[in-house]
């Protein structure tokens, strides 16, 4: 008896979930980055090894600056979730045990919002950062990723607003 | 050198090269440790950028994993000030020391420090701002970090400072090698100059030791010598040191010992021939006594024997002197029984012929024997008397030759089988001689005689394979004559040469000698002519008398 409550209780749980994701509407993350990097488009594992730190230049003289939202944001759980298949603690620690193993030089730059993330891609050399598509500001530089735009069919970086 | 000057020499020479050593250990102490502090200052200013190296990096990777781990809203207030303080402190620290790197750096790589300090500022400056501005006002200070103090970090972490790294690591092994050096260097020179010093220390103390042992054996050779006896040994010396002193002290006492020995010697030669002196002396005392004694014994016989001979003579004068009445007596009754032939019965003449044919021969028996005791008694009579004293000058060689043959014919005469070989040698040179010539030819016949029986008795005991010879000699000596008459019979035997001159002795078969032949001969050598008559015998090989007259008698 008691387990069949459990049951119901939970097949009520999902089922309200399902109706509630499917009335969310969805939003894509821009990939932006500053306007002297040479680059158009990034391949999905490209954009892999960045977000590792296993690129960490564009090209000889220009240094990658990864700019990547405060936790909780939506733009970071999407990079995170999406491109690293990781969680949030897991990509703290992978990032801690690279900077401790000195990998790399450089960490992600925590930034609080989109347009401090926008700010910022405008005015440091060789920066990235994650913006939702509806918040870039015109001018800046968004990179297609394999070949394709927010808001374009199959965009990998895509989110459901809640 | 004196064995005390060598050893003092040995000693100096032993305490330089200790003092040599002690200067070569502190020289090489002074270089290492010079070499030593230029290898740790190399090592603190290695040790130095290290910790800086380690400073930096921590104070990067904590701006490193601030920047990446953040607050989650920008409703943050920034780091709290105790964080900045202690964030400043390890600014400070690192400042604090890249200054005593400067301080402690050669002057060749003070510009590189400089502009590793000034960089660092700069540096430290962007951090600052970082450290202020996280959080506060996050896009300043991730301007701040990326655009000016991850740049300086780099130049800082990655460039600078392993350039510095790399220069004293180069310096710490530049120090150390040149410690390594300056250790083999002066580990070589105190080991060289240790062998160097233990190779002149051997060689001196073997040269010494040598030097004195040799000394010692000398002197031990040379007192083993010497006390085998050898004190004609010296001692060989060497130098002019205190064993040679010795060594001569030592040949002056074997000399003082050899001249006390020689002294020694010469006095016991001395004492020796004395004393055979003495026993020559001693041998003659007693020869002259036993002379005296036979003398005085002959003397007492020959009184005695006179008498019994005078009285023995006349009774016997008339046995003979009857025995030959009565022998021609006989005679007469044969010619008065041949008269009377015819009237007698010829078996009573053939008895009477045989009676006076027995009558005669004993007559003729007892005349014989009392010649011949007769003649016993006039020889006693005659030793007794004494002798002629007609001295006349004599040639011995003629008189022996003559006697001896005398002896041996008498011999043949009484013995048809007698025979001996007769050998003579007579000294040629020998001068005629003043002897009583009568009585000294009754003792070369007496002499002779006893000669040819014992050689003659031999041969009839050991046959054919025995060849009896008496041999005849004379020899002229510078104030004597010697004769000397020798045969190859048995000898005489030592108990008997005792008694050979005693009157009456005689080893012949009893009526074959009077025993009184030798008795007489050694009066008339001895006492007549003041010679000497000896026996030497070999009993069973020889018996030879030798007859020593004095040329002047």
């Amino acid at each position: 008896m008691h387990r069949i409550k459990i049951l119901v209780t939970l097949g009520l749980f999902f089922l309200a979930l399902g109706l509630i994701l499917q009335a969310a509407p969805a939003a894509d993350v821009a990939v932006v980055v500053h306007r002297d990097v040479a680059l158009d488009n990034l391949t999905f594992a490209e954009l892999r090894k960045i977000l590792l730190g296993d690129r960490q230049f564009w090209s000889s003289n220009s240094r990658v600056t990864l700019l990547i939202r405060a936790p909780v944001a939506p733009e970071r759980d999407v990079v995170i979730k999406n491109v690293l298949q990781m969680s949030e603690a897991q990509f703290r620690q992978y990032w801690i045990g690279k900077v401790f193993r000195a990998e790399s030089a450089a960490a992600p730059k925590t930034v609080y919002t989109n347009e401090m993330a926008a700010a910022l891609v405008g005015s440091i050399p060789g920066s990235i950062a994650f913006i939702e598509s509806t918040q870039v500001p015109k001018g800046t530089k968004v990179l297609r990723i394999d070949g394709l735009l927010p808001g374009d069919k199959g965009y990998p970086l895509s989110y459901s607003k809640p | 050198m004196t064995i005390q000057r060598r050893l003092s020499l040995s000693f100096l020479i032993i305490l330089m090269l200790f003092a040599v050593n002690l200067v070569i250990y502190f020289w090489g102490n002074q270089r290492r440790l010079s070499t030593v502090e230029g290898l740790r200052s190399a090592l603190s200013r290695q040790a130095l950028i290290a910790v800086l190296n380690q400073n930096l990096n921590n104070i990067q990777k904590q701006i490193t994993l601030l920047s990446q781990v953040a607050t989650e809203s920008s409703a943050s207030t920034g780091a709290d000030p105790t964080d900045v303080a202690e964030f400043n402190k390890q600014l400070k620290k690192v400042e604090q020391d890249i200054n005593e790197l400067h301080s402690l750096s050669e002057p060749d790589t003070k510009a590189n420090i400089a502009a590793f300090a000034e960089a660092y500022q700069q540096l430290s400056t962007s951090w600052r701002v970082f450290y202020e501005n996280f959080g506060v006002d996050q896009a300043k200070a991730i301007t701040e970090l990326v655009v000016r103090a991850e740049p300086l970090a780099q130049e800082v972490i990655q460039q600078r400072l392993p350039q510095l790294q790399q220069g004293e690591n180069v310096r710490v092994e530049a120090a150390s090698a040149n410690f390594y050096d300056v250790a083999r260097l002066t580990d070589r020179t105190t080991m060289l100059i240790f062998l160097l010093s233990a190779v002149v220390a051997f060689t001196l103390a073997g040269v010494v030791s040598r030097q004195l042992t040799s000394g010692l054996n000398r002197l031990r050779e040379g007192a083993a010598s010497i006390g085998a006896g050898n004190l004609e040994k010296r001692i060989e010396i060497r130098g002019k040191d205190e064993l040679s002193e010795l060594a001569g002290s030592f040949n002056d006492m074997t000399g003082d010992l050899s001249l006390a020995r020689d002294q020694l010697t010469r006095v016991n030669e001395q004492e020796r021939k004395k004393s055979e002196e003495l026993e020559k002396a001693l041998d003659q005392l007693r020869k002259a006594q036993d002379q005296l004694v036979v003398q005085q014994k002959l003397a007492s016989l020959g009184s005695l024997t006179a008498g019994i001979a005078h009285e023995i003579k006349n009774p016997l004068n008339f046995v003979t002197n009857f025995a030959e009445v009565s022998v021609t007596m006989v005679n007469e009754l044969r010619e008065t029984l041949d008269e009377q032939k015819a009237r007698l019965d010829a078996r009573v003449i053939e008895n009477i012929d045989e009676i006076l044919v027995d009558l005669q021969q004993n007559v003729r028996k007892i005349q014989e024997h009392g010649k011949r005791a007769d003649g016993i008694v006039r020889n006693m009579l005659m030793h007794s008397r004494g002798h002629s004293d007609e001295r006349n000058l004599t040639n011995l060689n003629t008189l022996l030759a003559e006697y001896v043959k005398l002896a041996y014919h008498g011999m043949r005469a009484q013995n048809t089988n007698f025979n001996v070989t007769i050998q003579e040698e007579y000294d040629p040179s020998l001068e005629p001689v003043v002897v009583v010539a009568h009585d000294l030819s009754r003792v070369f016949l007496n002499i002779a005689n006893n000669a040819c029986y014992a050689a003659f008795e031999k041969k009839k005991r050991l046959g054919d394979g025995f060849s009896p010879t008496v041999r005849a000699t004379t020899k002229s000596l510078p104030s004597a004559v010697e004769i000397r008459i020798r045969d190859n019979g048995d000898g005489v035997p030592e108990n008997v040469q005792k008694r050979i001159f005693e009157p009456f002795f005689t080893t012949k078969p009893a009526g074959s000698g009077t025993g009184l032949g030798l008795s007489m001969s050694f009066e008339i050598i001895v006492q007549q002519h003041k010679g000497r008559l000896e026996l030497n015998s070999d009993p069973g090989q020889f018996a030879e008398f030798i007859i020593t007259l004095p040329k002047t008698t």
